[in-house]
């Protein structure tokens, strides 16, 4: 069997008004959506809530609208929802390749958009048993004093590693907030927290205590605009990434390869979705070896993976370049060759 | 079908009956004889249970009053006890029995050389996760906050992850017994090895690096304990591959005897090995329901299983072979240390079996083994599907291909030079009688077009040859009983149903199948007559269990012995019921008749009546016991290990497509040739196989376990990176057969032989692929991209791509 969790009241709320009543009621509670994050971290002890308010017979928070030139994905629509919709393939089917690439076909029917955003961030000494963090004298994310990963400093470097974030911040998503406080509604960037601890409500734009998401808005992006999502893993289903790269070019001129505006964000290698930065330089160039150097310099000032997955971070930290080769190669064929003779002689 | 159509097509019986005895002769002759029930694909007895969720597994038996038990686990590396306190523990509402290594004073261990396990530490913790204490209550939460109450006072000690830090002067001693941590040394020379490097032309050496990895097996431990108070008996249900080990166990730890023990083995959900030694939560879980007077369920978590654990373990292998320039092997040498872990389990074994395993798959006549088992405060390693060859076998198929460039050599050729004259005696005094490598290496080139495609396929892409071989069971039972090896009953009853009655363990290979299909054919009745009871020590006969690929050979050569006495029986009685001579009657589906005259006929259950009047249900027995001559050596100290009645050969070609910028591997198919003598259930086999390749394939590509601060870095199946069926490639299975003498009907191993030379076709392949040679498994995107870059350095020199500067 599994570790047991520690015992507590579910409760099943049928609409919004409601689960606010009962957070209200119970405020050390959490909201649980897919469960395919937090089951297994109530299993683990990371979590300890005495109550749990599930979602799933909220109806109106599941299903996807296209509006105008916008996009609204409610929290509860599963990822395999958000990768199969025709609409979502068709206008930002970098988004859909993002949310087909989640873990497993299983875990996709079950995770939702919402958690896949909301989802903590990890870390191999965080994301372990009670009884493995306690003999490893826990760490500071959960129960203890230091960060095994740099353990001389006060920072949490658990990583974000959500697949769909890095394409939503490109092409910046506002997220829709309730609390028993009000709504609000915060863009996607300021969601996140820079130490690995935003998860639990440190940061000014990120979710407070007691607080829900309820949808996600996405502007439609114009013709001419092109996306792709790369994503390194071991092993092709389950795996959250160990480094994943959105891009996103809007063609001034696609024949020619000319750039109207470029923009770039990793995830999985910092404790947020990072927006890579430095790219003004790009407007108007050609996206050319020079453009995919200048890509691959910006992207390792940005991403910063550290010992939180069993992988070495060196190779992850090379595999962040490599990643822009390839989505750069998938937005200019013409980019393959020289590439691949680049990297047999490199 | 009535009497009086038979022979209809103009056909007197006369001539029918020289044309059957006639065939029979002929066919007996040629070795063609037709079989019935064997040689033919029969999906397993149980797969529908299984597949469906409606078998049994341990876990699955629900009694109305169970307790939960749980354990508690060391937090410290190596550590004195100083003290336990369980009372506030036992005071807590819900909590039935509280178990420390206070409540028992005898050690188990299925060596006699290695008991040296509590089943909860007593004095010292040797490792993380180690059993400290256990509690059965009510429910689950309940049992963790008992646990969360016991209070216990360590004194921590140095702690060793590293065999060569443990093994070094000063190091503190893990077990009393065993001084520089050092659990067993092995140091064996055959033949003149000095005098093999002399006469080589070309010698290499390399050292190859192999982590530990685990099982992975899909059913965690578990165990039902049943406590019955009025006799002071136990009943015992568990996932177990050798029921007769926990049954010894149990006796010894709770000091009761073992009359008063019944275990009873239920499906299993795959051992792979982990389960062939008695575990520690088996005796925890008897020792709990005794003290509780109840029933107590312990199943463990993943988390759990991972140190449990006896797993391959984490492998050092020097390896130096010479050679002549025209392709003959003159000498091998090798050195491999091995990390053990804290206890010494099956330890003693795997550090033979690396050594004893450099023989009977190629002829070479000098031979050096040097071998450490180490002592460590890591989880014990023990046996794992492949035992104790695969990282061996990993390093020696490698260095093949190494030596073969080297000689300017195709690395196929150059095996196919070494190949044995068999049957002949290794140097090391095994047996090979049966040996279909030869054939196994030209099927598995002539399916892979592997010449077409060696040095051949464009950059990036590459195809690789290994072979590989593996016993059939180990010759000598390693707890050195004198009994036989196998037993196995038959009853025939007043229903006309058959029932096998076999200690052997089904723990998904299939052996119940086998073991019924074999019964069937040489009785001549339908598998629709018989049923299979297999692994109740109160109902079936002792057997060693499932390990070392025994059961075929050994449960199957008993099982023809029963089966021949109760086809006397049921012959005799039919021709009784006939009035006829025994060796004229035949039986075809469910009626028995005469060759000579086949309108004389006897329905199955009036032949039963006959039998059972004399007296009464008639039950049978056959044993087997393994010949004296593949007993191995006796002149030299562990010769026992490796001595096999047979050994089952395997050959593999892999082709991969290699990412040099991601250093990711597709294995893009795999061709598998295996010897398994004679092929009883040909689907059974090809699962084996196929399972072999593709654990071979999750060790070979990504699976390792690594410690930090003495905890296991992955211990779950999201971290621990076994392949899913995204990395599974097509496999191409061919079986071949050998026909081995001492096999029932021919047959021998088919279960882990095709596991180790994955791994080198692996390697071999990526170094036709990208011409980078990567020597430290697994081989994960990041220890091929590492190559890759050194590969880059090395071509600063040359001033060429990867491909060319490492060709």
């Amino acid at each position: 069997m599994t570790y047991p969790s520690a015992p507590y009241d579910l409760h099943q709320p049928a609409s919004v008004d409601e689960a606010m009543a009962l957070m209200t009621r119970y405020p050390d509670a959490l909201y649980l959506a897919g469960g395919t994050d937090l089951v297994v971290n109530l299993r683990r002890r990371i979590r300890e809530p005495g109550h749990v308010i599930a979602l799933r017979r909220i109806g109106d928070l599941r299903g996807i609208a296209l509006d105008g030139g916008h996009l609204t994905i409610g929290a509860l629509t599963t990822i395999s929802a958000v990768a199969a919709h025709p609409e979502v393939q068709r206008r930002m089917p970098a988004l859909a390749e993002a949310a087909g690439l989640v873990a497993g076909p299983t875990i996709r029917n079950m995770g939702t958009q919402g958690g896949n955003l909301c989802l903590d961030t990890r870390c191999r000494y965080y994301n372990q048993s009670f009884f493995w963090r306690k003999a490893n004298d826990f760490c500071l994310k959960k129960d203890g004093e230091v960060c095994h990963v740099a353990p001389g400093g006060s920072f949490c470097w658990a990583a974000y590693s959500g697949d769909t974030a890095p394409v939503l911040l490109l092409h910046d998503a506002e997220l829709e907030l309730v609390s028993p406080q009000g709504a609000r509604r915060v863009t996607l960037a300021e969601f996140y927290g820079s130490d690995g601890r935003w998860s639990v409500g440190t940061e000014p734009g990120g979710l407070r205590p007691g607080e829900l998401l309820l949808r996600v808005h996405v502007p439609l992006p114009p013709a001419g605009a092109a996306c792709v999502y790369e994503k390194l893993r071991v092993r092709d289903s389950i795996d959250y990434p160990l480094v994943g790269l959105a891009l996103r070019v809007d063609w001034a001129d696609e024949a020619a390869r000319r750039i109207g505006a470029i923009a770039m964000a990793l995830t999985a290698v910092n404790p947020r979705p990072e927006r890579v930065g430095g790219l003004e330089p790009l407007t108007g160039a050609t996206l050319d070896m020079a453009a995919v150097a200048h890509l691959q310099k910006q992207a390792h000032r940005t991403g910063k993976p550290m010992r939180t997955t069993v992988a070495d971070p060196a190779y992850r930290r090379a595999m962040i370049g490599t990643l822009v080769e390839k989505a750069c190669t998938r937005l200019a064929r013409e980019l393959d060759g020289p590439l691949m003779e680049q990297a047999r002689w490199a | 079908m009535s009497r009086g159509t038979r022979g209809a097509k103009g056909e007197s019986k006369q001539e029918r009956k020289i044309v059957h005895l006639e065939r029979e002769a002929l066919q007996t002759a040629l070795g063609t004889r037709q079989h019935k029930y064997i040689g033919k694909p029969q999906p397993l007895i149980d797969g529908v249970d299984k597949s469906t969720g409606r078998g049994k597994y341990s876990g699955d038996f629900n009694f109305p009053d169970a307790l939960v038990g749980r354990i508690l686990r060391s937090p410290h590396a190596h550590a004195r006890i100083v003290s336990i306190d369980v009372s506030a523990a036992l005071a807590m509402e819900g909590v039935r029995a509280v178990v420390t290594g206070a409540d028992t004073d005898t050690p188990f261990g299925v060596l006699p050389v290695a008991r040296d396990e509590y089943a909860l530490a007593k004095e010292k913790v040797r490792y993380k996760g180690e059993e400290v204490a256990a509690v059965a209550a009510v429910d689950a939460w309940t049992a963790e906050q008992a646990l969360a109450a016991i209070q216990v006072v360590y004194e921590p000690l140095r702690s060793y992850t590293d065999p060569r830090e443990a093994m070094a002067d000063g190091a503190e001693q893990i077990q009393p017994h065993k001084p520089g941590n050092i659990e067993r040394e092995v140091d064996h020379e055959f033949g003149d090895v000095d005098a093999g490097f002399a006469a080589s032309d070309a010698i290499l050496e390399e050292e190859f690096y192999a982590p530990e990895v685990t099982h992975a097996q899909m059913e965690p431990h578990a165990a039902v304990g049943q406590w019955d108070e009025q006799h002071g008996r136990l009943t015992l249900w568990c996932s177990t591959q050798v029921p007769y080990y926990v049954h010894m166990s149990l006796s010894a730890v709770m000091g009761l005897d073992m009359s008063q023990i019944r275990v009873i083995k239920p499906m299993v959900g795959g051992g792979f090995g982990c389960k062939t030694e008695a575990q520690s939560y088996e005796m925890i879980c008897g020792l709990l329901a005794r003290k509780a007077r109840g029933t107590v369920k312990l199943v463990v978590s993943r988390e759990e299983v991972f140190f449990a654990h006896r797993g391959r373990p984490a492998t050092w292998t020097r390896l130096r072979l010479g050679c002549t320039n025209d392709g003959r092997l003159q000498a091998v040498s090798a050195e491999v240390i091995q990390r053990g872990g804290a206890y010494g389990g099956y330890g003693v074994v795997t550090i033979l079996y690396a050594g004893a395993l450099l023989n009977a798959i190629y002829n070479i006549r000098n031979v050096r083994y040097k071998g450490f088992r180490v002592l460590t405060n890591t989880p014990a390693n023990g046996a794992m599907r492949g035992h104790g060859t695969v990282d061996t076998r990993f390093a020696f198929e490698s260095m093949l291909d190494m030596m073969a460039r080297k000689l300017g050599l195709d690395a196929v050729e150059l095996r196919k030079r070494n190949l044995l004259q068999t049957p002949t005696m290794t140097v090391n005094d095994l047996l090979v009688n049966s040996y279909g490598y030869p054939e196994c290496i030209d099927k598995v080139l002539e399916a892979s077009h592997y010449h077409a495609k060696v040095g051949k396929l464009p950059f990036g892409k590459g195809i690789g040859f290994a072979g590989s071989h593996y016993c059939s069971g180990s010759a000598k039972p390693v707890n050195r009983s004198h009994m036989p090896h196998a037993v196995v009953t038959m009853k025939l009853d007043i229903d006309g149903s058959i029932t096998l009655f076999t200690g052997a363990a089904e723990i998904g290979q299939g052996s119940s199948t086998v073991m019924m299909q074999i019964a069937a054919e040489v009785i001549g009745v339908s598998p629709a007559r018989f049923r299979v009871v297999a692994a109740d020590s109160a109902i079936t006969p002792k057997d060693n269990g499932s390990y070392s690929s025994r059961v075929t050979l050994y449960v199957g050569n008993a099982t023809v012995q029963a089966a021949e006495r109760m086809r006397d029986v049921v012959f005799q009685a039919a021709a009784r019921g006939l009035n006829a001579f025994p060796i004229d009657v035949e039986l075809v589906g469910d009626e028995f008749r005469l060759i000579s005259d086949p309108d004389k006929t006897l329905p199955f259950k009036d032949m039963v009546e006959i039998a059972l009047s004399y007296e009464g249900t008639i039950v049978t027995k056959g044993t087997y016991a393994t010949p004296k001559i593949t007993h191995g050596g006796e002149n030299y100290r562990g010769a026992g290990i490796g001595a096999s009645p047979a050994f089952s050969y395997s050959a593999q070609a892999v082709e991969v497509d290699v990412d040099i910028r991601t250093g990711k591997v597709t294995v893009e198919n795999v061709t598998v040739a295996h010897d398994c003598g004679f092929a009883l259930n040909p689907l059974s086999v090809r699962g084996q196989v196929e399972g072999s390749v593709w654990m071979g394939m999750a060790q070979g590509r990504q699976e390792e376990t690594n410690y930090e601060n003495g905890l296991p870095l992955a211990p779950n199946l999201l971290d621990y990176r076994f392949p899913t069926i995204m990395e599974s490639p097509p496999i191409e299975t061919i079986i071949v057969e050998s026909n081995e003498s001492g096999g029932p009907f021919g047959a021998k191993e088919a279960g882990e032989g095709s596991l180790a030379a994955f791994l080198p076709a692996l390697a071999n392949a990526i170094h036709d692929a990208i011409g980078v040679r990567v020597k430290d498994l697994p081989l994960s995107p990041e220890k091929v991209h590492a190559a890759i870059q050194q590969a880059r350095k090395a071509r600063k020199v040359s001033a060429a791509p990867i491909a060319e500067a490492g060709r």
